[in-house]
């Protein structure tokens, strides 16, 4: 079969773990000898993407609907996990020409040889069908093949429109319960969408789907437009707008498409963040060249400043018990990273490494912070909170802006090229492996994640 | 390098007379024109020249509508402060007119971090005017970090046009 | 076999709309795996479409296997291995009755009880820790000699090897996991999962729980995967009482 066949590193971290294990088997196998089991020591996995199966669905009535016939949106459904399988890198789809039809009774009944024969470990089988209430339900179950065990299942309602929805909560179903990691597909990326020449460029928010789909503008590119962020309660989207040639940060309520200013101040604020609640915001303001930070209820109100030092304080990034709070501060010489507690207090400086540190976003799992390490190109890295365990996960002329996932595994950041080309964005796992671009229909920048839908 | 980047100043087309006047060397290469707000007044200027108080007045009158930095910097040196004493001639003369100081800067630097340098860097062009007399009421500050570039390559030398702060004078 | 009791339960199954439906919401509230948090409130919004499709004409037989398959979903419960040098040694074996007991065995686990079943269908892999001790051997092993058995675990492990594979778990804190199987596999080497026993798992501490029962599963996928087949065992060892293999999947290189 074409499939999961090992690659070149797989191949030779195997032969070197062969030798370990030979090595180490023989160590038991003497210390042993006389009695006890048979007793061996695999050492040393290989990584490669789990080889599953995703057949088409089907439906125990084929009708119509208003996102099409039950029949079709089956197969559909079926390309949009594989899609979000595959591009989470962890899995090697089955070719669609190994794929066998299933039918309703072998949905819950599955056909483990077979499926073991086209090499597949894992086998993701389901139905779609048209409800009487006008709603959509899929049908989602996971399958392990050699060991011939269902693993979980789970039933998606949802209106018809949102068909990729349930797909996308049955992709995460998979990925959850194989990997270990929490889900993310079923969520949203709000970035910046670039267009035009370097000096003139046109600078729109822009909203999509996780897979790229979905996709729409927020805004309509007369004011330039930056680093956009989800509320984690998904309901609203801060962003600085060039409105009116005031620099500012808003709030944009997804659901009205309303927009309003944060505060109401004759300076420059920008780098707004939320807080795990989603009732405050975090940002800049530069008052007479200084920046410092600042915290202000959503709401609107008074801002509070948390720090008060000369020189550049910003790009603020709060814990996920929101807590503490990382940002970047120039008050040493060059960029560093800092965290405080969230009312100001205990400053303290954890990046210690040569060059700048910058654009620090705390993991949603609190262990790790991501940010931009610039010398000699911008690169993305991590380290945990206490500045310890740095990790370098890109390298390439500038790569900016750190955006976790909601389940802390992905980040995402944008990749600017040299001369006048426009940025794209990319994702890269939290192990460094598995860089990956991301389709915009145009340029792209300043990615962030949505939580997961609900 | 340092030399390089002082000399690599933005020839605007209509004022490159008055430029000629000064005593500044010739660059080695002419970078393009800039476009946008830095554009001169396109009006045609008549035998009596450019209509006192306009955009067009500004940059025949002044050494130049703009200055340059230091990589990661905000000091205004004396080259500096030699074109901002001229435009605060200018400005003394036509007291009626508000004038926008941008601070901008070349893309070696993250997003957000450049937006505060580049309102430092206009912070500091707007100071100086200030203390030579420009009343700061007059005055608006805007950065717009490294999005507004007037060289398109990643090189030094259009790293150095970028790092700038640029009074702008509103049209008509 | 198990289709057919299948077969037969979901006939006696209709009717048990409302029993599923109860069941259902039962066994997924008692999720206690915090990983599965936001899974479960997925099923727990919307499982209605199951629950209530009282109305949908599915056939009684699917609503069954759902009942059914619910059970295995319970994550296999792992008993922290022992220190490495207080693995138990044999109990004082009784060679005649050990090999009458043992016999029979693997092909008795092929088709476990029922009961067994339902208590865990991943769980039940754990099982027969307790029946039989962890060396599982007998002093008449001692007429192999150690260069055989070298020999064997260096074919079993390099057979089973290529087919350990960590995926996403490779580079994450999973990679202290050490999980420890014992294999009973036929004397043609096939082995089925009724023949795959998890004896542990080491090196679990809170930055990697998550991943421990998928970590059992890789190793368990590794001695499973038909592309990594065992190599037939010599009949000395069956005639000697002691087919049992245990294998150490330890995820890091040695460093």
């Amino acid at each position: 079969m074409a499939i999961s066949l090992p690659t070149i590193s797989g191949l030779r971290q195997l032969a070197l773990g062969l030798c370990l294990a030979m090595l180490g088997s023989a160590a038991v196998a003497q210390d042993e000898a006389a009695s006890g089991p048979i007793e061996g020591d695999v050492v040393g996995g290989i990584s490669n993407p789990t080889a599953i199966a995703i057949p088409d669905m089907p439906t125990p009535n084929a009708v119509g609907t208003p996102a099409g016939n039950t029949e079709d949106l089956g197969r559909q459904v079926a390309r949009v996990i594989e899609d979000d399988l595959r591009n989470s890198g962890f899995f090697n789809p089955v070719e669609r020409q190994f794929l066998r039809d299933v039918d309703m009774p072998r949905v819950t009944a599955p056909d483990y040889p077979a499926w073991s024969q086209v090499g597949a470990q894992n086998l993701v089988q389901g139905y779609v069908q048209a409800g009487s209430n006008g709603r959509l339900t899929v049908g989602c179950y996971l399958y392990d093949v050699f060991a011939q065990a269902p693993l979980e299942r789970a039933g998606y309602e949802v209106d018809y429109a949102d068909w990729r929805r349930a797909a996308h909560r049955c992709a995460d179903m998979v990925y959850a319960r194989l990997t270990g990691e929490g889900a993310y597909f079923d969520s949203r990326i709000v970035y910046v969408a670039e267009s035009g020449p370097k000096d003139n460029r046109v600078r729109r928010i822009a909203v999509m789907d996780t897979d790229g789909a979905n996709h729409r503008f927020l805004t309509n590119g007369q004011s330039i437009v930056l680093t956009p962020r989800f509320a984690p309660d998904g309901r609203t989207i801060t962003y600085m707008s060039y409105l009116n040639d005031e620099p500012r940060v808003y709030i944009y309520d997804v659901e009205t498409g309303r927009q309003r200013l944060l505060v109401d101040a004759p300076y420059m604020t920008f780098a707004p963040r939320y807080s795990p609640d989603s009732r405050y915001v975090v940002f800049s303001m530069a008052v007479n060249g200084n920046s410092d930070i600042y915290r202000v209820r959503v709401s609107g109100g008074q801002p509070v400043r948390l720090t008060n030092t000369p020189g550049i304080d910003t790009s603020a990034s709060y814990s996920p018990d929101g807590r503490r709070i990382v940002f970047e501060s120039d008050r040493s010489g060059g960029q560093q990273l800092y965290v405080m507690n969230a009312d100001g207090s205990s400053q303290r400086r954890i990046s210690f490494g040569g060059g700048r540190y910058a654009t620090p976003e705390w993991s949603p799992r609190g262990n790790l912070i991501a940010f931009t390490r610039l010398g000699g190109g911008f690169r993305i890295g991590v380290m945990r909170p206490d500045g310890s365990g740095e990790r370098i996960l890109t390298n390439s002329w500038q790569d900016e802006g750190p955006s976790w996932a909601p389940n802390g595994r992905v980040i995402h950041f944008f990749r600017t090229p040299r001369g006048n080309a426009l940025p794209s964005l990319w994702s890269v796992d939290v192990t460094g492996r598995m860089i990956r671009r991301l389709p915009t229909p145009v340029g792209a920048s300043d990615p962030s994640w949505s939580p997961l839908r609900n | 390098m340092t030399q390089f980047s002082r000399t690599a100043i933005v020839l605007a087309a209509g004022s490159a007379l008055a430029l000629g006047a000064c005593s500044r060397e010739a660059p080695d290469e002419l970078p393009p024109p800039p476009v946008g707000t830095t554009q001169p007044d396109t009006t045609p200027t008549g035998p009596t020249g450019p209509a006192p108080g306009s955009r067009a007045d500004f940059l025949a009158q002044a050494a130049s509508d703009t200055i340059f930095f230091e990589t990661d910097s905000y000091d205004i040196d004396p080259e500096d402060r030699a074109i901002l004493d001229s435009q605060v001639a200018w400005l003394l003369a036509n007291p009626s007119v508000r004038v926008t100081i941008e601070g901008h800067c070349d893309e070696r630097g993250t997003r957000e971090y450049n937006l505060a340098l580049g309102e430092r860097r206009a912070n500091a062009a707007a100071n100086y005017l200030a203390t030579r007399g420009v009343d700061a009421s007059r005055m608006t500050v805007i950065s717009y970090g490294k999005e507004r570039p007037v060289a398109l390559g990643s090189d030094a030398a259009s790293w150095a046009q970028n790092r700038r702060a640029v009074t702008v004078v509103p049209v008509g | 076999m198990e289709r057919a009791e299948r077969i037969a339960l979901g006939a006696a199954a209709i009717g048990h709309v409302a029993l599923f439906a109860v069941l259902s919401v039962t066994l997924l509230t008692r999720d206690e795996v915090p990983r599965r948090e936001a899974v479960a409130v997925t099923l727990s919004d919307d499982i209605g479409a199951f629950a209530s499709a009282a109305d949908r004409p599915a056939p009684a037989a699917e609503r069954r296997d759902l009942e059914d398959d619910l059970d295995p979903m319970i994550q296999p419960e792992i008993e922290p291995l022992p220190q490495p040098g207080v693995t138990p040694s044999p109990a004082p074996p009784q060679p005649a009755e050990r090999r009458n007991e043992r016999r029979p065995e693997p092909r008795a686990e092929r088709r476990p009880p029922r009961e067994q079943s339902r208590a865990s269908r991943i769980a039940g892999i754990t099982d027969g820790i307790g029946s039989t001790n962890d060396s599982g051997t007998s002093r008449s092993q001692a007429t192999v000699s150690g260069a055989d058995r070298s020999n064997l675990i260096s074919r079993i492990v390099n057979a089973v090897r290529p087919c350990y594979n960590l995926g996403s778990l490779s580079g994450t804190s999973a990679e202290d996991i050490v999980v420890r199987l014992r294999i009973q596999p036929s004397r043609d080497g096939s082995l089925s999962r009724t023949q795959v026993s998890v004896l542990g798992a080491r090196g679990v501490n809170g930055s990697n729980r998550q991943y421990e029962s998928q970590m059992v599963e890789a190793a368990r996928s590794a001695v499973l995967n038909p592309r990594c087949p065992m190599p037939p065992l010599p009949d000395a060892l069956y005639e000697d009482g002691w087919s049992d293999v245990v294998l150490n999947f330890i995820p890091a290189q040695l460093t």
